[in-house]
């Protein structure tokens, strides 16, 4: 019955989407030819204007009934209906695909550019590649045909039956390198779009994936297929991320880079052996058996950036539902003994984010396990469908599998809900999500939530910062670089760790509640849009104002033109501790005629303290500086961090021993922790404990060498 | 000797040298506490006057140890690297202390003197060994990689999962261990040989040791992991004891490292528990062989054994006789309690092979653990000048005084002088006496011994195909 209704519904889609395009096509083709949008009578402008509501009218309408969510979440600019058939002997997908992509600017395009993704596995010249170093990725000696990834458009037409096919060329955006073909220019020759208006494309394309690599492709019997068939880029207009000229905004595939799509609706049914098991964005709509051994199965994604789809005979599927959402696992038979951690670490997840955030509004969220050969593309996001990945024997100490979970899933909040430029902003959605990541391991599973295995502690948020403090040169650029900018191997410290660090010292220095404040702001305003760093600024300074007044300063450009635009790095440093008896003045004075002597004796049993701090680094931060003195009183001193030096003077009963600065370690950006401390008496029982177990080691690797004797 | 008896008879004797493995435990102690202590003094000269290390003292934080180590750890690596060499001079030192180990778990008494004269001594040929079994372990670590690796890379493609992966690993270092443990039993009986042979030739020794090794896997390896088992026993329960020490205080710290100490201190007599127990079975064993052998071929040895158990039989009748005729005569208990005494001793030495009796002990002879009455009686047959000691020479002088019986009459006197003859007396008397008897054995005693030789469990267990093996001779011939 249900199959019934949905090839129903199918159809009358199908008819309507005829009549309303034909009817689009031709109110366009009245509107064009009697020039409404320029005439300068009254009321020719009226006719247009009520011609163009009622244009919008039958859109909105067209939209909300033809999908699940009445009310769109997002602008919808790019929707698909794809339909693809898998053959695993060639690991070639046959698709045909409807585009029907809005122009919501006001600027007549004349051209389309699409993401041809699978290019970037087409050889070793392509920008991919050779931003890899131009070697093969693969095991030369396992290497085929087999492995190449590439991908055809073998037609392009509208809807009015025009043929576009010959009116294509790859492009190369970012580095003119002609041997790339990530990106195809589509020029649209009469068929021109208008402001407004909705461009219907049938395509066909053949795509080749390769063996597993950067996130994509297939192992063995197993495909993760993303980025897999032709993605119409975003055209940023005048006014959103800052643009101020209308452009495409459609780069080539780096080996950094990820990625960025316009929101919107698809239909996606998939052809392929009828023994595989699928998951994919989206919710799972039918399945529909083939008389040739395959079947063919339906997926609907709403409010989507993206889709991507996995398959495999070996998956395990193991269900679950959680705060509303239909939890899908889909795990290699060897690790489902592990699928409580999967699904565990996604609730808290969930749970965490709909807390903190927003509540997730998707309705299903996949988890993929990949198999061991599949590895390459674990620890990757789609929307609603992330790569996860693990081994068989992780001990539960290591904390691998839980981790990659919870981050792959804030991805879809940042990333798949903020659409940021994952090419040009990178930071946007890895380092707020990195930072995430830190609050909710460490939250949830202990100041050990990354490793707590043989003895050796770690928590996620000291691995984040260790990636950047101990990295060989913190300051070697800016985060602001496009993702293929950056120097070598200073792409994940600058993206994830750096502005997971600072977003750490941003949440201690304002407060967590601000914190959570500013972040839910600009969640909420920006949720299926394509927010910049800029907005991300803008709504800092304003909920921080709000919160706190001037207490940060006018605003927080200060923090963000040195931790995100600029390259300085912070550290403080306890120079000098010391105690002095507090004497009266001596030496010889003049009174009146006379000249006396006075002795520099101690005022009473009084000390002058003092304490010296320095800004070591360019950085400038306020920090707080905790004194005790050997009485036990503690004082907390506060500093504006902007010289280069503090003094600090005491005048007490009691000596000064210990000097700590940032003693509640709210200075996450201080690379170097260990001159922020001074003790004049210091306690070596802890370089004794490990001392003690130093030996304790050492002698027993002794012992074990004594069977070699 | 069975391995219970060697593990217990090795546990016997190493538990009497508690100087010895203090000796060995301080050499690991002192190369030890060399790096440690300056780890610790670098350590505390690195950290100055932060207090970023004091938050360890409750438990181990990696960020700050990380934060350390990235910004002062420098002068750290310098002498962690310093284990490296540690390891070489204690793999020499424990080549040195080998000699001298063994020696004092041999004479089963501790002496400085002779314990670092041993080491000397022995210190080149078992440094020898040594790079030979690291040859070896070598070659035997490139036979179990090299397949391996062909086999995998070849599998690889056709595996599903990394579990396959990881079980054929898990089987092949398993594997590799377990031939692992037979090179070091190897080793460790090359060792004896050497010491025991005053062998010089340490490719002989490694030969002669796998042979030794080979013949009884099944129960050299059974004692190897018995003692193996009870260290990883004890291993686990001192980790979960030292799980329970949090090291937070000064106290707690000093506890620590004494437990620790006790520890190591414990594992390192568990080695030489396990020297102690390799060398009872190699002695009782591979000496027994070449006796075996030897008796082998001089057929003369097996007429003694024959003659042995003859006079076992005999005597027990002359017992009897005996025992009437004192009651008959109403001699003193006294009398009959020693001819009773004399009968058990006597059986006991004519049935069971593997009864351990007094050490033979003569001056060349000093390496020499305990022998069987088998063993005794062998080298009795060799040695011109071996003393017994009085017990077991008097059960041989009852013995053939009582065959002498046979020939004449059983009278009072005889008895009384085997009583009076609580002496000691020259092993020629005893060839002679024993040859005396050979002569008046008869061919029916003969072939009655040739059945009992063939059908009792009284000889011990002996692998008979190690008699080509014979050349080696007594170690002490």
């Amino acid at each position: 019955m249900q199959f019934i209704n949905v090839n129903v519904n199918i159809f009358l889609n199908r008819i309507y989407s005829t009549v309303y395009l034909t009817q689009r096509y031709y109110i366009w083709k009245y509107m064009r030819r009697l020039n409404l949008f320029t005439m300068k009578i009254p009321f020719n402008k009226l006719a247009a204007m009520l011609v163009c509501t009622l244009w919008c009218m039958q859109i909105a309408w067209a939209q909300t009934d033809n999908t699940t969510n009445k009310v769109p979440l997002s602008d919808r600019i790019a929707n698909y209906d794809i339909s693809a058939t898998y053959n695993p002997d060639t690991k070639i997908i046959d698709g045909q695909m409807t585009l029907s992509w809005k122009n919501t600017s006001n600027d007549t395009l004349y051209e389309m550019q699409f993401h041809t993704y699978l290019n970037a596995f087409k050889n070793t010249q392509t920008t991919f590649m050779k931003e890899r170093g131009g070697n093969m990725p693969w095991d030369k000696k396992t290497v085929s045909d087999l492995n190449w990834g590439w991908i055809d458009v073998l037609s392009i037409k509208t809807k009015n039956g025009l043929d576009l096919t010959d009116n294509t060329t790859y492009i190369q955006p970012d580095d003119k390198n002609e041997n790339d073909q990530t990106v195809l220019r589509l020029r649209m020759g009469a068929d021109t779009i208008f402001p407004g208006e909705t461009v219907v494309l049938e395509m066909t394309f053949k795509s080749k994936l390769p063996k597993v690599i950067a996130r994509s492709g297939w192992a063995d019997d197993y495909v993760l297929v993303a980025q897999w068939f032709p993605k119409v880029g975003v055209y940023e207009h005048s006014g959103i991320r800052n643009v101020w000229a209308g452009k495409w905004n459609c780069h080539q595939y780096h080996s950094n880079s990820e990625f960025y799509a316009d929101y919107g609706v698809y239909n996606v049914d998939i052809t392929l052996p009828e023994d595989y098991i699928t998951g994919a964005t989206g919710l799972f709509e039918k399945e529909r058996a083939n008389t040739n051994g395959t079947k063919t199965v339906y997926y609907k994604a709403e409010d989507v950036i993206d889709f991507a789809w996995t398959a495999s005979p070996r998956f395990r599927v193991i269900e679950d539902k959680h705060a509303g959402i239909l939890i899908r696992l889909l795990v290699q038979p060897e690790h489902a003994y592990q699928a409580d951690r999967y699904i565990g670490s996604l609730k808290i997840a969930i749970d965490y984010f709909n807390k903190y955030l927003g509540v997730f509004p998707y309705p299903s969220m996949t988890v993929v396990d990949p198999p061991i050969r599949g590895q390459a593309s674990g620890g990757m996001e789609y929307p609603m469908l992330i790569t996860a990945g693990t081994m068989w024997g992780m001990p539960e100490g290591i904390k691998m599998a839980e981790m990659v979970t919870i981050h792959e899933y804030g991805h879809n909040y940042f990333m798949a809900l903020l659409a940021t430029n994952e090419f040009e902003e990178a930071w946007m959605d890895e380092g707020m999500n990195s930072y995430y990541e830190t609050r909710i391991m460490d939250e949830n599973y202990g100041d050990a939530s990354f490793v707590d295995f043989m003895g050796f502690r770690m928590s996620d948020y000291d691995m984040q910062r260790g990636g950047y403090v101990y990295s060989s040169n913190p300051r070697i650029a800016e985060s602001t670089r496009n993702s293929w900018q950056f120097p070598a191997g200073s792409y994940g410290m600058l993206n994830y760790n750096k502005p997971a660090t600072w977003l750490n010292a941003l949440d201690r220095m304002i407060g967590r509640e601000t914190m959570d404040e500013l972040m839910k702001t600009y969640y909420d305003r920006f949720k299926f849009k394509h927010p910049t760093a800029k907005d991300f600024i803008a709504v800092a300074n304003e909920v921080v104002t709000k919160k706190h007044g001037d207490r940060f300063g006018k605003n927080l450009d200060w923090f963000f033109d040195q931790v995100l635009m600029g390259t300085h790095v912070c550290d403080y440093a306890v120079k000098q501790v010391y105690n002095r008896p507090l004497t009266q003045p001596g030496g010889m004075y003049d009174k009146k005629d006379t000249r006396i002597f006075v002795s520099p004796e101690q005022v009473g049993t009084k000390f002058k303290a003092t304490v010296e701090i320095q800004r070591v680094g360019d950085m400038q931060m306020p920090i707080e500086i905790m004194v005790i003195f050997e009485n036990g009183e503690e004082r907390l001193e506060k500093w504006d961090g902007l010289g280069t030096e503090l003094k600090l003077e005491f005048e007490t009963e009691t000596k000064l021993v210990s000097v700590i600065i940032d003693p509640d370690n709210k200075l996450t950006m201080d690379i170097n922790r260990s001159n922020n401390s001074f003790t004049l008496q210091q306690d070596h029982r802890a370089i004794w404990k490990y001392g003690v177990e130093f030996l304790f080691w050492l002698q027993n690797l002794l012992l074990v060498i004594v069977s070699f004797a | 000797m069975t391995i219970t008896t060697a593990f217990t008879r090795g546990f016997t004797v190493a538990a009497k040298t508690p100087k010895m493995v203090l000796l060995v435990y301080f050499f690991n102690f002192a190369l030890s506490a060399f790096v440690a202590l300056a780890f610790v003094d670098g350590m505390q000269n690195a950290a100055g006057n932060s207090m970023i290390l004091q938050s360890l003292l409750e438990k181990f934080h990696g960020g700050n140890v990380t934060d350390f180590l990235n910004n002062d750890g420098s002068v750290l690596k310098a002498y962690l690297s310093q284990v490296k060499w540690v390891l070489l001079m204690y793999w020499i030192a424990t080549i040195f202390l080998s000699g001298g180990i063994i020696k004092t778990l041999n004479k089963e008494k501790f002496n400085v003197g002779t314990f670092f004269g041993a080491t000397g001594y022995y210190f080149w040929r078992y440094l020898g060994l040594a790079v030979l079994m690291l040859v070896v372990h070598i070659i035997v670590l490139a036979i179990f990689i090299i397949p391996t690796s062909i086999i995998l890379e070849a599998q690889w493609p056709q595996m599903s999962s990394e579990r396959d992966l990881i079980y054929i690993i898990m089987g092949v270092a398993a594997g590799y261990l377990a031939v692992l443990g037979v090179i070091f039993m190897i080793a460790d009986y090359a060792k004896f040989y050497l010491m025991l042979y005053d062998s010089v030739n340490v490719f002989k020794a490694y030969w002669k040791a796998s042979g030794f090794v080979m013949r009884r896997l099944f129960r050299v390896y059974a004692l190897y992991l018995m003692i193996m088992l009870i260290s990883f026993i004890f291993v686990y329960l001192f980790i979960k004891l030292n799980e329970d020490i949090a090291m937070h205080t000064t106290a707690a710290i000093w506890l620590t490292f004494l437990v620790q100490q006790l520890f190591v201190f414990i594992r390192t007599w568990f080695r030489i528990w396990l020297y102690s127990s390799e060398l009872e079975l190699f002695a009782a064993n591979y000496i027994l062989d070449s006796k075996e052998a030897f008796a082998k071929e001089y057929f003369n040895d097996m007429e003694q054994k024959i003659v042995a158990n003859s006079i076992a039989e005999k005597s027990a009748k002359t017992n009897e006789q005996t025992t009437t005729a004192a009651a008959e005569t109403q001699t003193a208990s006294k009398t009959e309690t020693q001819q009773t005494t004399t009968k058990a001793e006597t059986k006991s030495t004519a049935q069971t092979e593997e009864k351990t009796v007094k050490t033979v002990t003569t001056e060349h002879t000093k390496y020499m653990p305990q022998v069987t009455t088998e063993e005794a009686l062998v080298e009795e047959l060799k040695q011109t000048e071996v003393k017994t000691e009085v017990k077991q020479t008097e059960v041989k002088q009852v013995e053939v005084k009582q065959i002498d019986l046979n020939k004449t009459e059983v009278n009072q006197t005889d008895v009384k002088q085997t009583e009076a003859s609580k002496t000691e007396v020259k092993q020629d008397a005893v060839v002679v006496e024993n040859t005396t008897t050979t002569e008046t054995a008869t061919d029916e005693m003969m072939q009655k011994m040739y059945e009992q030789e063939n059908s009792t469990t009284s000889v011990p267990d002996v692998d008979y195909d190690v008699y080509n093996d014979y050349d080696d001779g007594d170690p002490r011939g």
